[in-house]
């Protein structure tokens, strides 16, 4: 971080930057966080901007992708942040994670071509195409199988259907893509949900205003969560 | 890695064919005229406040063996380590990864004598294998101070005091200093009806305040949901006096537990004098070195992400090398003191000292020039 960049931050050091993250996780964290009292009127899933001013609370929404919110977080460049449980897992980042916002519910599996036989013993290397070698390595170790991580940004399903690899460990929702591919899930790994997540020196020198937004939050998450449960009745 | 203002990188451009090595191990940084000579007085800076307090600037071998201080370093620093082998002996040895272990194992080997109490400080760099991309440096520059042989409240005021007047005198303003006991939450834990295993994930949890995974574990063991509130409502509670009222009431009559209470109600009277209000009390912390057993400190600043260095007491470590003695100290990280003073806007240290004043007709030249519009 340049020393400016520092200073420019600076400035407005009472109050809060919050980190979200691109994409999927957007349109419901921004539901979130407006009932529990932030919104930005320009921000939404389809805006092109990246920094939004909070008109409700002294606060400054950053729109970044997934992988940099812990980043952000861990830097103090931001002093909250929102991303999904998988990330966390996969980048290790030296945060604080006081909330599970339970939105954004998947879970990270490994799947293989439909029929491959599942030896009984992994006798051999496998080779694993992933996006988060971390965690399968990880996985994988634990359980004393040797693996061999080819490591993909994306499409991670195109690898065994071209031989790139046996398995892949990605990231699965409904498991139609999967099932698209012709490729099953063999095991799950973990689940995941979105997470806020705290830098550790924000915490101490901007108590106040975090208590308040994780103490809202918590109050959003769980009528929402009461309104999910609801409708599934 | 590290403040640009700080250090120099290696601007040789990585692309140039044949060049791909790079020519600095990440992590490491050359520190140019300009920063070194504020950064020297930064630390002259702290070391004159250590010296005002009586204490004596001591200077640690920069490797040693790895057994030998193996006893006062927690696993995971120790897998930290940067590791080389002894010519004569083949002995394994590290870089110092932590000074306090050092002071430790020589104040315990008799070399400063037997007798106490000992007021000891140190500027030293420390090495540390980090993460990459961590923002962090493998090479961390430390000021630092051990107080040896003097127990109970008495010490923890007398180091916390020191600490806070080292940040005044380099002029930090707006910092915050996190004051907690170790003894709280582990006595807390032990109480919960946890097994010995669950409270170590509980501990590990918590350290991440990972309240979703912490609520998961307390009720995988069956803790009663009145216990579990309890944890879970510490790992928040920080603030000012009124968080120690309320751990007080949230945990009773218990002698264990109201204990590490009143020694910090103690140590934050004896601090608590105008313009204090950088002391926060914070009863849900307790990472850092496992060697610490009594009251734990952070400092924390704006604009640095991480803490600026901190400390505790450590009764047990002198332990670990053969000698009793109670202890406290402090360690600050100078490159993240400096970010915090330039986030600030504070360009030099405020004070400068009366040792150091050869020269600072000139120091102050360039003080009057820096602050002109950058």
């Amino acid at each position: 971080m340049t020393v400016g960049a520092t200073k420019s931050r600076n400035k407005k050091s009472q109050g809060l930057t919050i980190a979200l993250s691109k994409g999927k996780l957007l349109g419901p964290v921004l539901h979130l966080l407006k009932q529990a009292g932030y919104h930005s009127p320009g921000l939404s899933t389809e805006s092109r901007k990246l920094v939004f001013a909070c008109s409700s609370n002294d606060a400054t929404f950053l729109i970044v992708r997934p992988t940099d919110v812990p980043t952000y977080v861990e830097h103090g460049a931001a002093d909250v942040g929102v991303v999904g449980k998988d990330v966390l897992l996969e980048q290790g980042s030296d945060v604080y994670e006081p909330l599970d916002l339970k939105v954004g519910a998947c879970r990270i599996s490994v799947a293989a071509l439909q029929g491959l036989p599942s030896p009984d013993r992994w006798s051999s290397k496998i080779r694993v195409a992933t996006k988060y070698p971390n965690v399968t390595e990880r996985y994988f170790n634990q359980r004393g199988v040797p693996v061999e991580i080819v490591k993909l940004y994306g499409s991670i399903e195109l690898a065994p259907i071209v031989g790139l690899a046996d398995r892949i460990v990605d990231l699965v929702e409904t498991g139609s893509t999967l099932k698209a591919h012709d490729l099953a899930e063999v095991e799950v790994i973990t689940h995941s949900t979105a997470r806020l997540i705290v830098n550790r020196a924000s915490l101490k020198l901007k108590h106040e205003p975090l208590k308040v937004l994780i103490e809202r939050l918590r109050t959003a998450v769980a009528v929402e969560d009461g309104n999910r449960a609801a409708s599934r009745a | 890695m590290g403040a640009l203002s700080l250090k120099a990188s290696s601007f040789s451009s990585p692309l140039v064919a044949g060049r791909e090595r790079s020519l600095i191990p990440v992590g490491m940084s050359t520190i140019l005229p300009d920063a070194a000579r504020r950064i020297r007085q930064l630390e002259q800076t702290l070391l004159a406040v250590l010296a005002r307090g009586g204490y004596e600037e001591i200077i640690l071998p920069m490797f040693e063996y790895l057994d030998v201080l193996a006893p006062g370093l927690e696993s995971e620093l120790i897998e930290k380590c940067y590791q080389l082998v002894d010519r004569t002996t083949g002995r394994l040895m590290l870089l110092r990864p932590d000074a306090t272990a050092q002071i430790a194992r020589t104040v315990a080997m008799g070399m400063m004598g037997e007798g106490l109490p000992l007021r000891l400080c140190y500027r030293t760099s420390v090495f540390r294998y980090e993460r990459e991309h961590a923002g962090r440096d493998r090479e961390i520059f430390q000021v630092g101070a051990e107080l040896i042989g003097v127990d109970g409240v008495a010490g923890d005021a007398e180091v916390l005091t020191l600490l806070l007047e080292c940040l005044a005198q380099v002029g930090l303003s707006s910092f915050k200093v996190a004051v907690g006991h170790v003894g709280f939450f582990t006595a807390l834990l032990a109480k919960s009806g946890l097994s010995l295993e669950g409270q170590k994930r509980v501990e590990q949890a918590a350290a991440r305040k990972d309240m979703p995974l912490l609520e998961e574990l307390l009720a995988r063991e069956g803790i009663p949901r009145s216990t579990g509130r309890v944890i879970l409502e510490v790992l928040e509670l920080c603030g000012g006096p009124e968080v120690l009222a309320r751990g007080r009431k949230l945990v009773g009559r218990d002698r264990t537990l109201l204990k590490p209470l009143d020694r910090l109600a103690q140590v934050h009277e004896r601090l608590v004098s105008p313009g204090q209000q950088a002391v926060l009390i914070d009863l849900g912390e307790f990472r850092g070195f496992e060697y610490y057993d009594g009251i734990v400190f952070d400092v924390f600043a704006p604009g640095i992400g991480a803490e600026l260095g901190g400390g505790g007491r450590y009764d047990h470590l002198m332990g670990r090398f053969g000698r009793t003695a109670a202890s406290t100290g402090f360690g600050l990280d100078v490159d993240r003191l400096f970010r915090a003073l330039d986030a600030s806007g504070v360009v030099t240290p405020a004070h400068s000292n009366p040792s150091t004043s050869a020269g600072s007709k000139q120091v102050a030249a360039e003080r009057r020039q820096r602050r002109s519009p950058v």
